[in-house]
Protein backbone atom coordinates (compact mmCIF):
# COMPACT_ATOMS: atom_id res chain seq x y z
CA UNK A 1 0.00 0.00 0.00
CA UNK A 2 1.12 3.65 -0.22
CA UNK A 3 1.19 6.15 2.63
CA UNK A 4 2.17 9.26 2.11
CA UNK A 5 5.41 11.55 3.46
CA UNK A 6 5.12 15.56 3.28
CA UNK A 7 7.91 16.54 1.43
CA UNK A 8 8.99 16.76 -2.19
CA UNK A 9 11.79 14.10 -3.19
CA UNK A 10 13.80 17.26 -4.62
CA UNK A 11 13.17 21.00 -3.81
CA UNK A 12 10.85 23.03 -6.24
CA UNK A 13 11.46 26.51 -5.27
CA UNK A 14 10.27 28.71 -8.60
CA UNK A 15 10.54 32.33 -8.25
CA UNK A 16 9.38 34.00 -11.73
CA UNK A 17 6.05 32.91 -12.61
CA UNK A 18 5.92 31.30 -16.45
CA UNK A 19 2.98 30.27 -17.71
CA UNK A 20 4.45 28.85 -21.42
CA UNK A 21 6.70 26.86 -19.77
CA UNK A 22 3.99 25.67 -17.26
CA UNK A 23 2.09 24.86 -20.30
CA UNK A 24 4.90 22.85 -21.45
CA UNK A 25 5.74 20.94 -18.21
CA UNK A 26 2.25 19.60 -18.73
CA UNK A 27 3.61 17.13 -20.92
CA UNK A 28 5.32 15.70 -18.27
CA UNK A 29 2.55 15.37 -15.87
CA UNK A 30 -0.45 14.20 -18.71
CA UNK A 31 1.51 13.17 -21.43
CA UNK A 32 2.97 10.13 -23.48
CA UNK A 33 5.49 9.36 -21.73
CA UNK A 34 4.92 11.34 -18.62
CA UNK A 35 5.19 10.48 -15.08
CA UNK A 36 1.26 9.50 -14.42
CA UNK A 37 2.28 6.89 -17.43
CA UNK A 38 4.89 5.61 -16.42
CA UNK A 39 3.55 5.16 -12.70
CA UNK A 40 0.82 3.31 -13.94
CA UNK A 41 2.78 0.97 -15.89
CA UNK A 42 5.25 0.13 -13.76
CA UNK A 43 2.58 -0.44 -10.88
CA UNK A 44 0.20 -2.19 -12.80
CA UNK A 45 3.33 -4.55 -14.97
CA UNK A 46 4.28 -6.19 -11.65
CA UNK A 47 1.21 -8.27 -11.30
CA UNK A 48 2.34 -10.71 -13.92
CA UNK A 49 6.11 -10.49 -13.50
CA UNK A 50 7.71 -13.95 -12.64
CA UNK A 51 10.01 -13.26 -10.16
CA UNK A 52 10.58 -11.28 -6.85
CA UNK A 53 13.33 -8.72 -8.12
CA UNK A 54 11.35 -8.14 -11.07
CA UNK A 55 8.11 -7.64 -8.68
CA UNK A 56 10.11 -5.45 -6.41
CA UNK A 57 11.92 -3.06 -8.76
CA UNK A 58 8.83 -2.34 -10.84
CA UNK A 59 7.24 -1.25 -7.49
CA UNK A 60 10.02 1.02 -6.68
CA UNK A 61 10.61 2.25 -9.07
CA UNK A 62 6.99 3.17 -9.87
CA UNK A 63 6.44 4.74 -5.80
CA UNK A 64 9.53 6.52 -7.71
CA UNK A 65 7.91 7.80 -10.29
CA UNK A 66 4.62 8.83 -8.09
CA UNK A 67 6.83 10.74 -6.53
CA UNK A 68 8.37 12.51 -9.52
CA UNK A 69 4.51 13.06 -10.86
CA UNK A 70 3.97 15.42 -7.53
CA UNK A 71 7.69 17.12 -8.46
CA UNK A 72 6.42 17.98 -11.96
CA UNK A 73 3.15 19.29 -10.62
CA UNK A 74 4.54 21.07 -7.53
CA UNK A 75 6.58 22.80 -10.60
CA UNK A 76 3.14 23.77 -12.98
CA UNK A 77 1.82 24.51 -9.86
CA UNK A 78 4.20 27.54 -8.50
CA UNK A 79 4.97 28.57 -12.43
CA UNK A 80 1.26 29.75 -12.78
CA UNK A 81 -0.10 30.18 -9.94
CA UNK A 82 -1.10 33.32 -9.22
CA UNK A 83 -0.97 35.29 -12.63
CA UNK A 84 -3.13 37.82 -14.34
CA UNK A 85 -5.58 37.35 -16.70
CA UNK A 86 -3.24 39.58 -19.02
CA UNK A 87 -0.32 37.32 -18.60
CA UNK A 88 -2.44 34.71 -19.52
CA UNK A 89 -3.73 35.61 -22.45
CA UNK A 90 -0.47 36.76 -23.02
CA UNK A 91 0.78 32.98 -22.65
CA UNK A 92 -1.80 31.47 -24.78
CA UNK A 93 -3.03 29.90 -21.37
CA UNK A 94 -6.53 30.42 -22.37
CA UNK A 95 -7.45 27.62 -23.53
CA UNK A 96 -6.62 25.25 -20.71
CA UNK A 97 -8.07 28.40 -18.35
CA UNK A 98 -11.35 28.12 -19.42
CA UNK A 99 -11.12 24.35 -18.97
CA UNK A 100 -9.57 23.72 -15.78
CA UNK A 101 -8.95 27.34 -14.30
CA UNK A 102 -5.54 27.72 -13.42
CA UNK A 103 -5.63 24.43 -12.39
CA UNK A 104 -3.76 21.19 -12.75
CA UNK A 105 -5.45 18.95 -15.33
CA UNK A 106 -3.73 15.50 -16.63
CA UNK A 107 -3.39 16.75 -20.27
CA UNK A 108 -0.40 17.42 -22.14
CA UNK A 109 0.05 20.70 -23.70
CA UNK A 110 -2.59 20.42 -26.55
CA UNK A 111 -5.11 19.46 -23.93
CA UNK A 112 -5.04 15.92 -25.14
CA UNK A 113 -6.23 14.39 -21.94
CA UNK A 114 -4.07 11.58 -20.58
CA UNK A 115 -5.51 7.72 -21.22
CA UNK A 116 -4.49 4.28 -20.09
CA UNK A 117 -3.77 3.83 -24.11
CA UNK A 118 -0.42 5.39 -22.62
CA UNK A 119 0.00 2.65 -21.02
CA UNK A 120 2.46 -0.21 -22.68
CA UNK A 121 1.10 -3.80 -20.99
CA UNK A 122 1.99 -7.21 -22.49
CA UNK A 123 2.18 -9.23 -19.41
CA UNK A 124 5.11 -10.52 -21.10
CA UNK A 125 8.18 -9.74 -19.13
CA UNK A 126 10.86 -9.57 -21.88
CA UNK A 127 8.28 -7.78 -23.44
CA UNK A 128 7.42 -5.37 -20.69
CA UNK A 129 11.07 -4.30 -18.79
CA UNK A 130 11.81 -3.71 -22.78
CA UNK A 131 9.52 -1.49 -23.01
CA UNK A 132 10.09 -0.03 -19.64
CA UNK A 133 13.62 0.69 -21.12
CA UNK A 134 12.17 2.49 -23.93
CA UNK A 135 9.88 4.05 -21.97
CA UNK A 136 12.87 5.92 -19.82
CA UNK A 137 14.42 6.99 -22.54
CA UNK A 138 11.42 8.98 -24.18
CA UNK A 139 11.50 10.26 -20.50
CA UNK A 140 14.72 11.66 -20.64
CA UNK A 141 14.45 13.32 -24.14
CA UNK A 142 11.07 14.80 -22.70
CA UNK A 143 12.99 16.34 -20.10
CA UNK A 144 15.60 17.36 -22.41
CA UNK A 145 13.34 18.99 -25.15
CA UNK A 146 12.24 20.81 -21.51
CA UNK A 147 15.59 21.99 -20.50
CA UNK A 148 15.74 23.46 -24.35
CA UNK A 149 12.99 25.70 -23.88
CA UNK A 150 14.00 27.54 -20.58
CA UNK A 151 16.43 29.93 -18.87
CA UNK A 152 14.89 29.74 -15.40
CA UNK A 153 18.02 28.16 -13.05
CA UNK A 154 15.31 27.27 -10.52
CA UNK A 155 13.39 25.24 -12.95
CA UNK A 156 16.21 23.96 -15.13
CA UNK A 157 17.70 22.42 -11.41
CA UNK A 158 14.06 20.24 -11.47
CA UNK A 159 14.26 19.12 -14.74
CA UNK A 160 17.97 18.12 -14.31
CA UNK A 161 17.29 15.96 -11.60
CA UNK A 162 13.99 14.37 -12.97
CA UNK A 163 15.95 13.66 -15.88
CA UNK A 164 19.20 12.11 -14.49
CA UNK A 165 16.72 9.54 -12.25
CA UNK A 166 14.96 8.35 -15.80
CA UNK A 167 19.23 7.23 -16.50
CA UNK A 168 19.15 5.69 -13.50
CA UNK A 169 15.88 4.20 -14.01
CA UNK A 170 17.19 3.01 -17.71
CA UNK A 171 19.87 1.38 -15.84
CA UNK A 172 18.18 -0.65 -13.32
CA UNK A 173 15.36 -1.59 -16.05
CA UNK A 174 18.66 -2.81 -17.97
CA UNK A 175 19.25 -4.99 -15.12
CA UNK A 176 16.15 -6.30 -14.79
CA UNK A 177 16.06 -7.58 -18.45
CA UNK A 178 18.84 -9.69 -17.83
CA UNK A 179 17.83 -11.14 -14.88
CA UNK A 180 14.41 -12.09 -16.73
CA UNK A 181 16.41 -13.26 -19.57
CA UNK A 182 18.75 -15.49 -17.67
CA UNK A 183 15.71 -16.39 -15.71
CA UNK A 184 13.94 -17.37 -18.68
CA UNK A 185 16.89 -19.54 -20.05
CA UNK A 186 17.04 -21.63 -16.69
CA UNK A 187 14.23 -23.17 -18.40
CA UNK A 188 11.33 -21.72 -15.74
CA UNK A 189 8.25 -20.90 -17.77
CA UNK A 190 6.21 -17.81 -17.70
CA UNK A 191 3.13 -19.28 -19.34
CA UNK A 192 -0.08 -21.23 -18.98
CA UNK A 193 -0.13 -24.96 -19.72
CA UNK A 194 -1.80 -25.19 -23.21
CA UNK A 195 -2.84 -28.91 -22.34
CA UNK B 1 19.29 23.34 12.48
CA UNK B 2 16.57 25.38 9.97
CA UNK B 3 13.53 23.97 8.81
CA UNK B 4 14.84 24.24 5.10
CA UNK B 5 18.24 22.77 5.88
CA UNK B 6 17.32 19.76 7.67
CA UNK B 7 14.76 19.36 4.97
CA UNK B 8 17.34 19.51 2.39
CA UNK B 9 19.62 17.06 4.16
CA UNK B 10 16.84 14.77 4.31
CA UNK B 11 15.89 15.21 0.75
CA UNK B 12 19.62 14.30 -0.05
CA UNK B 13 19.58 10.97 2.28
CA UNK B 14 16.92 10.16 0.99
CA UNK B 15 17.78 10.26 -3.06
CA UNK B 16 20.66 8.09 -1.76
CA UNK B 17 18.56 5.42 -0.02
CA UNK B 18 16.38 5.62 -2.97
CA UNK B 19 19.15 4.74 -5.08
CA UNK B 20 21.25 2.31 -2.78
CA UNK B 21 17.10 0.32 -2.47
CA UNK B 22 17.02 0.29 -6.21
CA UNK B 23 20.70 -0.76 -6.70
CA UNK B 24 19.94 -3.58 -4.13
CA UNK B 25 16.75 -4.70 -6.34
CA UNK B 26 18.61 -5.75 -8.78
CA UNK B 27 21.98 -6.88 -7.08
CA UNK B 28 20.48 -8.90 -3.80
CA UNK B 29 23.57 -10.55 -3.49
CA UNK B 30 25.64 -7.55 -3.10
CA UNK B 31 26.98 -7.27 0.68
CA UNK B 32 28.64 -3.79 0.04
CA UNK B 33 25.78 -2.24 -0.98
CA UNK B 34 23.50 -3.68 1.68
CA UNK B 35 26.00 -2.41 3.97
CA UNK B 36 25.97 1.17 2.28
CA UNK B 37 21.87 1.02 2.35
CA UNK B 38 21.90 -0.06 6.30
CA UNK B 39 23.95 2.62 7.09
CA UNK B 40 22.13 5.38 4.77
CA UNK B 41 18.82 4.48 5.83
CA UNK B 42 19.90 4.68 9.58
CA UNK B 43 20.73 8.24 8.83
CA UNK B 44 17.89 9.05 7.08
CA UNK B 45 15.71 7.60 9.85
CA UNK B 46 17.72 10.28 12.88
CA UNK B 47 17.48 12.99 10.42
CA UNK B 48 13.61 12.59 10.26
CA UNK B 49 13.46 12.04 13.46
CA UNK B 50 15.07 15.19 14.55
CA UNK B 51 12.79 16.75 12.09
CA UNK B 52 9.76 14.91 13.22
CA UNK B 53 10.13 16.17 16.99
CA UNK B 54 10.82 19.45 15.94
CA UNK B 55 7.98 20.54 12.80
CA UNK B 56 5.64 18.00 13.44
CA UNK B 57 4.61 14.54 11.39
CA UNK B 58 6.15 13.86 7.90
CA UNK B 59 3.95 10.74 7.47
CA UNK B 60 0.84 10.03 7.64
CA UNK B 61 -1.44 7.05 9.01
CA UNK B 62 0.12 6.36 12.25
CA UNK B 63 3.93 6.07 9.94
CA UNK B 64 5.43 8.94 11.91
CA UNK B 65 6.93 9.48 15.01
CA UNK B 66 4.98 12.65 15.83
CA UNK B 67 1.24 13.04 16.09
CA UNK B 68 0.42 16.62 15.95
CA UNK B 69 -2.46 16.48 13.38
CA UNK B 70 -2.56 20.77 13.78
CA UNK B 71 0.96 20.59 11.68
CA UNK B 72 0.34 18.02 9.36
CA UNK B 73 -2.89 19.97 7.98
CA UNK B 74 -1.84 23.94 8.71
CA UNK B 75 2.19 23.68 7.83
CA UNK B 76 2.99 24.37 4.44
CA UNK B 77 2.44 21.31 1.93
CA UNK B 78 5.46 20.69 -0.38
CA UNK B 79 4.18 22.13 -3.20
CA UNK B 80 3.83 25.73 -1.62
CA UNK B 81 6.20 28.45 -2.61
CA UNK B 82 8.22 28.68 0.58
CA UNK C 1 -37.99 1.04 -19.30
CA UNK C 2 -36.33 -2.05 -21.39
CA UNK C 3 -38.52 -4.74 -22.50
CA UNK C 4 -37.58 -7.24 -21.02
CA UNK C 5 -39.32 -11.33 -21.94
CA UNK C 6 -38.59 -12.89 -18.58
CA UNK C 7 -41.24 -10.45 -17.01
CA UNK C 8 -43.06 -9.88 -20.58
CA UNK C 9 -46.51 -11.22 -18.43
CA UNK C 10 -45.94 -10.61 -14.81
CA UNK C 11 -47.34 -7.42 -14.98
CA UNK C 12 -44.55 -4.81 -14.84
CA UNK C 13 -45.49 -1.79 -16.47
CA UNK C 14 -44.88 -1.86 -20.42
CA UNK C 15 -44.10 1.17 -21.94
CA UNK C 16 -46.80 2.52 -24.46
CA UNK C 17 -45.21 1.95 -27.79
CA UNK C 18 -43.73 -1.63 -27.08
CA UNK C 19 -44.73 -4.26 -28.96
CA UNK C 20 -46.40 -7.12 -26.95
CA UNK C 21 -44.22 -10.24 -28.26
CA UNK C 22 -45.73 -13.41 -27.28
CA UNK C 23 -43.89 -14.45 -24.49
CA UNK C 24 -41.43 -17.56 -26.39
CA UNK C 25 -41.05 -19.21 -23.01
CA UNK C 26 -45.17 -20.15 -22.57
CA UNK C 27 -47.21 -17.94 -20.29
CA UNK C 28 -45.09 -19.34 -17.48
CA UNK C 29 -41.21 -18.03 -18.12
CA UNK C 30 -40.74 -20.23 -15.26
CA UNK C 31 -41.64 -23.35 -17.32
CA UNK C 32 -39.78 -22.76 -20.84
CA UNK C 33 -36.71 -25.11 -21.42
CA UNK C 34 -34.79 -22.40 -20.06
CA UNK C 35 -31.15 -23.57 -19.88
CA UNK C 36 -30.30 -23.80 -16.45
CA UNK C 37 -26.55 -23.37 -15.63
CA UNK C 38 -24.77 -26.31 -14.05
CA UNK C 39 -21.82 -26.97 -12.87
CA UNK C 40 -22.18 -31.27 -12.78
CA UNK C 41 -19.61 -31.06 -15.52
CA UNK C 42 -16.54 -29.28 -14.07
CA UNK C 43 -14.61 -30.68 -11.34
CA UNK C 44 -12.17 -29.29 -8.86
CA UNK C 45 -9.59 -31.59 -9.84
CA UNK C 46 -6.98 -31.21 -12.33
CA UNK C 47 -6.75 -32.44 -15.33
CA UNK C 48 -3.61 -34.12 -16.01
CA UNK C 49 -2.09 -34.79 -19.92
CA UNK C 50 -2.36 -38.42 -21.25
CA UNK C 51 0.26 -40.32 -23.01
CA UNK C 52 3.77 -41.53 -21.87
CA UNK C 53 5.04 -39.99 -18.64
CA UNK C 54 8.67 -40.64 -19.99
CA UNK C 55 8.18 -39.57 -23.81
CA UNK C 56 11.14 -36.81 -24.86
CA UNK C 57 9.24 -34.25 -26.38
CA UNK C 58 10.79 -31.71 -29.02
CA UNK C 59 8.52 -29.01 -28.95
CA UNK C 60 8.30 -26.61 -26.58
CA UNK C 61 5.72 -27.17 -23.89
CA UNK C 62 4.39 -24.52 -21.43
CA UNK C 63 3.95 -25.55 -18.00
CA UNK C 64 1.96 -23.15 -15.93
CA UNK C 65 5.11 -22.26 -13.12
CA UNK C 66 3.79 -20.85 -9.78
CA UNK C 67 5.15 -17.30 -9.16
CA UNK C 68 8.87 -17.71 -7.65
CA UNK C 69 8.68 -15.25 -4.41
CA UNK C 70 11.80 -13.97 -4.70
CA UNK C 71 15.15 -15.59 -7.02
CA UNK C 72 17.82 -15.36 -4.46
CA UNK C 73 21.65 -16.58 -4.32
CA UNK C 74 20.30 -19.71 -3.26
CA UNK C 75 18.32 -20.18 -6.42
CA UNK C 76 21.24 -19.84 -8.35
CA UNK C 77 23.16 -22.04 -6.22
CA UNK C 78 20.60 -24.74 -6.23
CA UNK C 79 20.55 -24.87 -10.37
CA UNK C 80 24.26 -24.92 -10.20
CA UNK C 81 23.86 -27.82 -8.39
CA UNK C 82 21.26 -29.19 -10.37
CA UNK C 83 23.62 -29.06 -13.41
CA UNK C 84 25.77 -31.42 -12.07
CA UNK C 85 22.88 -33.88 -12.22
CA UNK C 86 22.15 -33.60 -15.78
CA UNK C 87 25.60 -33.94 -17.68
CA UNK C 88 26.60 -32.61 -21.14
CA UNK C 89 26.42 -36.62 -22.54
CA UNK C 90 22.44 -37.42 -22.31
CA UNK C 91 19.18 -36.92 -21.30
CA UNK C 92 18.85 -39.22 -18.06
CA UNK C 93 15.74 -41.84 -17.90
CA UNK C 94 13.88 -40.93 -14.86
CA UNK C 95 12.48 -44.24 -13.21
CA UNK C 96 9.51 -43.80 -11.14
CA UNK C 97 8.48 -40.71 -9.93
CA UNK C 98 8.02 -40.70 -6.35
CA UNK C 99 5.74 -37.84 -4.76
CA UNK C 100 7.57 -34.78 -2.88
CA UNK C 101 10.74 -35.85 -5.06
CA UNK C 102 10.11 -32.93 -7.34
CA UNK C 103 13.82 -32.94 -7.92
CA UNK C 104 13.56 -35.08 -10.63
CA UNK C 105 10.68 -34.46 -11.86
CA UNK C 106 10.09 -34.17 -15.58
CA UNK C 107 8.46 -32.07 -17.98
CA UNK C 108 5.28 -33.60 -18.14
CA UNK C 109 4.47 -33.22 -13.97
CA UNK C 110 2.52 -30.06 -15.51
CA UNK C 111 -0.18 -29.02 -13.97
CA UNK C 112 -0.41 -29.71 -9.98
CA UNK C 113 1.93 -26.95 -8.15
CA UNK C 114 1.93 -27.93 -4.40
CA UNK C 115 1.09 -24.72 -2.61
CA UNK C 116 4.32 -23.89 -0.98
CA UNK C 117 6.80 -25.38 -2.97
CA UNK C 118 6.56 -22.91 -5.40
CA UNK C 119 10.49 -21.41 -4.53
CA UNK C 120 11.84 -24.87 -5.23
CA UNK C 121 9.83 -25.82 -7.78
CA UNK C 122 10.59 -23.88 -10.92
CA UNK C 123 13.74 -24.78 -10.20
CA UNK C 124 13.53 -28.82 -10.11
CA UNK C 125 10.97 -28.60 -13.24
CA UNK C 126 14.52 -28.63 -15.23
CA UNK C 127 12.93 -29.73 -18.71
CA UNK C 128 14.96 -31.91 -20.88
CA UNK C 129 14.12 -30.53 -24.08
CA UNK C 130 15.78 -27.27 -23.78
CA UNK C 131 18.74 -29.12 -22.51
CA UNK C 132 21.04 -28.16 -26.04
CA UNK C 133 20.38 -25.15 -25.84
CA UNK C 134 20.52 -24.64 -22.17
CA UNK C 135 23.91 -25.97 -22.37
CA UNK C 136 25.25 -23.06 -24.37
CA UNK C 137 24.65 -21.10 -22.06
CA UNK C 138 25.76 -20.44 -18.98
CA UNK C 139 24.13 -19.40 -15.91
CA UNK C 140 24.74 -15.78 -15.98
CA UNK C 141 24.56 -13.88 -19.05
CA UNK C 142 27.61 -11.61 -19.85
CA UNK C 143 29.09 -9.62 -22.84
CA UNK C 144 30.82 -13.07 -23.89
CA UNK C 145 28.07 -15.38 -23.95
CA UNK C 146 25.28 -13.03 -24.92
CA UNK C 147 22.92 -14.61 -27.16
CA UNK C 148 21.47 -12.79 -30.49
CA UNK C 149 18.06 -11.10 -30.36
CA UNK C 150 18.42 -10.06 -26.62
CA UNK C 151 19.54 -6.39 -25.43
CA UNK C 152 21.65 -6.53 -22.70
CA UNK C 153 22.35 -3.68 -20.35
CA UNK C 154 26.24 -4.34 -18.70
CA UNK C 155 25.57 -4.48 -14.64
CA UNK C 156 26.56 -1.64 -12.41
CA UNK C 157 29.45 -1.88 -10.71
CA UNK C 158 29.04 -1.03 -6.83
CA UNK C 159 31.65 1.83 -6.95
CA UNK C 160 32.15 5.53 -6.81
CA UNK C 161 29.45 6.88 -4.14
CA UNK C 162 28.54 10.66 -4.08
CA UNK C 163 28.35 12.65 -0.67
CA UNK C 164 24.63 13.90 0.18
CA UNK C 165 25.70 17.27 -1.47
CA UNK C 166 26.82 15.71 -4.46
CA UNK C 167 23.91 13.40 -4.46
CA UNK C 168 21.20 16.15 -4.48
CA UNK C 169 23.38 18.43 -7.08
CA UNK C 170 23.95 15.33 -9.48
CA UNK C 171 20.63 13.84 -9.15
CA UNK C 172 22.20 9.96 -8.28
CA UNK C 173 24.22 8.91 -5.41
CA UNK C 174 26.58 7.20 -8.35
CA UNK C 175 29.21 9.49 -9.89
CA UNK C 176 29.22 6.95 -13.01
CA UNK C 177 25.76 6.92 -13.81
CA UNK C 178 26.06 11.01 -13.79
CA UNK C 179 25.26 12.51 -17.32
CA UNK C 180 24.46 16.34 -17.17
CA UNK C 181 22.83 17.52 -20.26
CA UNK C 182 23.62 20.51 -22.40
CA UNK C 183 20.66 22.47 -24.08
CA UNK C 184 20.58 23.29 -27.48
CA UNK C 185 19.92 26.91 -28.96
CA UNK C 186 18.77 25.33 -32.27
CA UNK C 187 16.38 22.33 -32.24
CA UNK C 188 18.40 19.97 -34.41
CA UNK C 189 16.52 16.76 -36.02
CA UNK C 190 17.41 14.92 -39.35
CA UNK C 191 20.89 14.49 -41.38
CA UNK C 192 22.33 18.21 -40.58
Amino acid sequence: MWIYEKRLQFPVDVKKRDLRMAKAILDALGGHDGELTASMEYLHQRYTMPTGESMAILTDIGTEELAHLEIVASLIHQLSAGATIEEIKAAGFDGHYASNGIGLQLVDPSGTPWTSAYVDLKADPVADMSSNMGAEERARAGYEHLLDLTRDEDVRKVLSFLREREIVHFQRFGEALNHLNEFKNHDRYFFMDQE
Amino acid sequence: MSRKDLMTQIQAVGIMAVDLHLYLDTHPQNTQAAHEYKKTAEHLKSLKAQYESQFGPLVNFGNSSSFDNKCWINDPWPWERQ
Amino acid sequence: MIYNPYYANSGYPHHPNTMNYPNPMGSNPMQGNWPKPTTEHCSDEVVRPQGNPHAMKEEIVYVEAGPVKSSTVQDYELYLMEKEYYPKAGMQKHGHMEKGHHHKEGMQQHAHMEKGHHHKEGMQQHAHMDMKKDMQLTTKITCENLPIATAFVRPQPFQNLNSPAETLQQGTLFNDLYQPYVARKVAQGGRC
